[in-house]
C-alpha cells in the first residue's frame, strides 16, 4: 500500500508538472485559471492567429492561479523559454499573463526576442492600462490583442503611407511638368510665319528733288526736376 | 439682262439652292438667262464679283443672296495672269497649318479646298508731283546734373519743298479686301501685264468704289507718299509733326489693273480670318487663332494620360 501511495505521488508529480509546462505547440492561449469560456476562449484563438499570421510574431495569452516562481516576470521568462516560444531566427513573441494568486489581479506583457526592438516601453505600459481599464478578462485580453497589432500597425502603415504620399506628390508634379511642356510646345507651335512687309518705294528713280530745305529754330524749353522729387 | 420683276419691277435676286431669280416681295420666278459672265452683287455686303460660273456664297461675308447686274462698275485695262494654281495654292495654306494643334475645327485642312482664285482691281497711278510740306519738329535732350535731372526741347519750323515722279502706285478698287495686303503680298511683276480681254476661269472682284471716290483715294495716297518722301529727308528730330502742306498733282496717269489673288475668307466667333496668297509668286498673308479651350484640352488630356502611366507603372511597382 505504501509502495503504491510513493507510486501514485511520483506519477502525480511528473502529470502535474507536465501539466504546467503540458502545450501544444501550436497552441496560444493557456487559461489554467479557467476565467475564459469556451466560446472566448476560440474567438481569442482566431484573432491571435490572425495576429501571427500577419506580423510572424508569436503570440501567446496565459491565465495562471498560482505559479511557483517568485514574481510574474520570471514566471513569464520560464515559460517562454521552457517552451520554447518565439518565431523566427530572433524567437520574436509577445505574451500576456493574467494571475489570480491569491485571490489578486495580476497582468503582465511582455516581449521576447525580435519584438522587444517592436514596442517601446511606454507603448507596453500603455497595453497595460488599456488592459487594466476593462472589467472583464475577455476585454482586456481582446484590448492586449488590439494594441499590440495596432503598434505594429502604425509603425508600418505610417512608412507606407509616408511612401505612397511621396509617390504621389512625384506621380502629380511630374504629369504637371510633361503636360505643361507639351501645352507650351502646343502654344509655340502655333506661331504662324509672318512675313515682313516691304518698304516699298514708288518713286521713279531719279526724279526725287528737294530743291528747299528750311529747318528754322523757334523756341526752346528746359525743364529742371529734382532726381528726388517723385512728383509729376 | 433684265433684273427687275416685270410685276413689281423690284430688283430681283438669284436663289443659289434653286439657281433662279427671285422676287422677294411677289415672288416671281425665272430662270438665269444665259450669258458669258453674270454680275453677282452680294444682298448683304453689297460685294460684287463678276463670274463665268454660278457663285453660292459671297467670298467675303458667306451670303448666299444675290442680285444679278450687268454693269461692270470699271473696266480693267489690263490684267496680270494667275501663275499659281490653286493645288499650289492649297498647299500653302496647308503648310501654315500644320501642327497648329490649337486651331478651331473651321480652319480644318479640309475647308481650305474652298479657296478661290479671283482678281482684285487696283488703279496703277503714275504722278508727277510738286509741293511743300511743313513740320513742327523738336530735339529732346537729356542729362543730369547736380541732383537735378534736365530736360531740353529745341522747337524748329521746319520746310521742304520738292518734286518727285510716282509711278505703279496701287489704289485698291475695293471696299471689301483689306488695304494692308497689297504690302504683305508685294512683290507683283508688273512685266508680265496682258490686255484685259474678259473673263477666264477665274472671279473678278467688280469696282465698289465710283469714279470720285477713287479720284479722292488716289490723290490722298499719292499726297500721303509724297509727304513720307519729304520726311525722310527731315533728319535729326525726335518728333516730326506735319502742320501744312501744298502738293500739286500733274500728269495723271492711270490704269486699271486686275492683280491676281487666292482668296480665302474664314467666319470664325463673328470674326472674318483672310487668307490671301500672292497669284503670281505664292506669297501667303493670313493667321490662323488660336482656340484657348483646346490649349486647356491637351493641357487636362497629357495630365491625365501621364498620371495614369505613372500611376501604374508606380502600381507594378516598375518605377518609383
Amino acid at each position: 500500500m505504501r509502495h503504491i501511495k510513493y507510486i501514485l505521488l511520483v506519477l502525480f508529480l511528473i502529470i502535474g508538472v507536465r501539466n504546467v509546462y503540458a502545450f501544444d505547440k501550436t497552441d496560444k492561449i493557456y487559461d489554467y485559471a479557467l476565467i475564459l469560456s469556451s466560446k472566448e476562449e476560440s474567438k481569442i484563438k482566431e484573432k491571435v492567429d490572425k495576429f501571427i499570421d500577419n506580423y510572424n510574431i508569436d503570440m501567446v495569452i496565459i491565465t495562471v492561479k498560482h505559479y511557483n516562481q517568485d514574481d510574474l516576470n520570471s514566471y513569464l521568462s520560464e515559460f517562454y523559454t521552457q517552451n520554447e516560444f518565439g518565431i523566427g531566427d530572433n524567437k520574436s513573441a509577445i505574451i500576456a499573463v493574467i494571475s489570480l494568486k491569491d485571490e489578486k489581479e495580476e497582468v503582465e506583457v511582455r516581449t521576447f526576442g525580435g519584438a522587444t526592438s517592436l514596442y517601446s516601453d511606454s507603448e507596453i505600459r500603455n497595453i497595460l492600462n488599456n488592459m487594466s481599464k476593462k472589467e472583464k478578462y475577455y476585454d482586456k485580453l481582446n484590448e492586449f490583442i488590439k494594441y499590440s497589432d495596432s503598434y505594429l500597425v502604425s509603425d508600418d502603415t505610417k512608412n507606407e503611407n509616408i511612401l505612397s504620399s511621396i509617390n504621389f506628390i512625384f506621380i502629380i508634379t511630374a504629369s504637371l511638368i510633361v503636360s505643361s511642356v507639351i501645352s507650351l510646345i502646343s502654344f509655340l507651335l502655333h506661331k504662324t510665319p509672318k512675313y515682313k512687309d516691304i518698304d516699298i518705294s514708288f518713286v521713279k528713280e531719279g526724279t526725287l528733288e528737294i530743291n528747299t530745305k528750311v529747318d528754322k529754330f523757334i523756341t526752346t524749353n528746359t525743364k529742371k526736376k529734382a532726381i528726388n522729387d517723385r512728383r509729376e | 439682262m433684265n433684273n427687275r420683276c416685270p410685276n413689281c419691277n423690284a430688283v430681283l435676286k438669284l436663289n443659289s439652292e434653286k439657281n433662279k431669280l427671285q422676287c422677294e416681295y411677289c415672288k416671281f420666278e425665272c430662270e438665269i438667262e444665259n450669258s458669258n459672265s453674270n454680275i453677282y452683287t452680294c444682298t448683304n455686303c453689297r460685294a460684287s464679283i463678276i463670274s463665268n460660273e454660278k457663285i453660292t456664297e459671297c467670298i467675303y461675308c458667306k451670303n448666299k443672296e444675290f442680285e444679278l447686274t450687268d454693269e461692270m462698275n470699271l473696266k480693267p485695262n489690263y490684267i496680270l495672269p494667275f501663275k499659281i494654281d490653286k493645288k499650289h495654292a492649297i498647299n500653302e495654306l496647308k503648310k501654315i497649318n500644320k501642327y497648329k494643334f490649337l486651331k478651331p475645327k473651321e480652319f480644318k485642312s479640309k475647308n481650305f479646298n474652298n479657296v478661290v482664285g479671283i482678281y482684285i482691281p487696283y488703279l496703277l497711278c503714275d504722278y508727277d508731283s510738286i509741293g511743300m510740306v511743313e513740320a513742327n519738329c523738336d530735339i529732346v535732350s537729356k542729362w543730369r546734373s547736380d541732383g537735378y535731372r534736365y530736360k531740353k526741347t529745341d522747337t524748329y519750323n521746319v520746310i521742304r519743298s520738292g518734286k518727285m515722279t510716282l509711278n505703279n502706285v496701287p489704289v485698291l478698287c475695293s471696299k471689301y479686301f483689306k488695304e494692308d495686303l497689297y504690302n504683305k503680298l508685294y512683290p507683283f511683276d508688273y512685266n508680265e501685264l496682258k490686255k484685259y480681254d474678259g473673263v477666264d476661269n477665274y472671279l473678278i472682284e467688280n469696282s465698289t468704289l465710283n469714279k470720285e471716290e477713287l479720284i479722292n483715294k488716289s490723290n490722298t495716297k499719292i499726297k500721303e507718299l509724297f509727304k513720307d518722301e519729304m520726311k525722310k529727308d527731315i533728319q535729326g528730330y525726335n518728333t516730326i509733326e506735319f502742320t501744312n502742306d501744298s502738293i500739286n498733282l500733274n500728269n495723271i496717269k492711270t490704269i486699271c489693273v486686275l492683280i491676281p489673288i487666292w482668296l480665302l475668307n474664314i467666319k470664325y466667333n463673328n470674326e472674318i480670318y483672310t487668307f490671301a496668297i500672292n497669284g503670281q509668286t505664292g506669297k501667303l498673308s493670313g493667321t490662323i487663332p488660336k482656340k484657348n479651350s483646346k490649349l486647356i484640352s491637351i493641357f487636362l488630356i497629357s495630365f491625365i494620360l501621364i498620371f495614369t502611366i505613372l500611376f501604374i507603372l508606380n502600381y507594378l511597382k516598375v518605377v518609383l
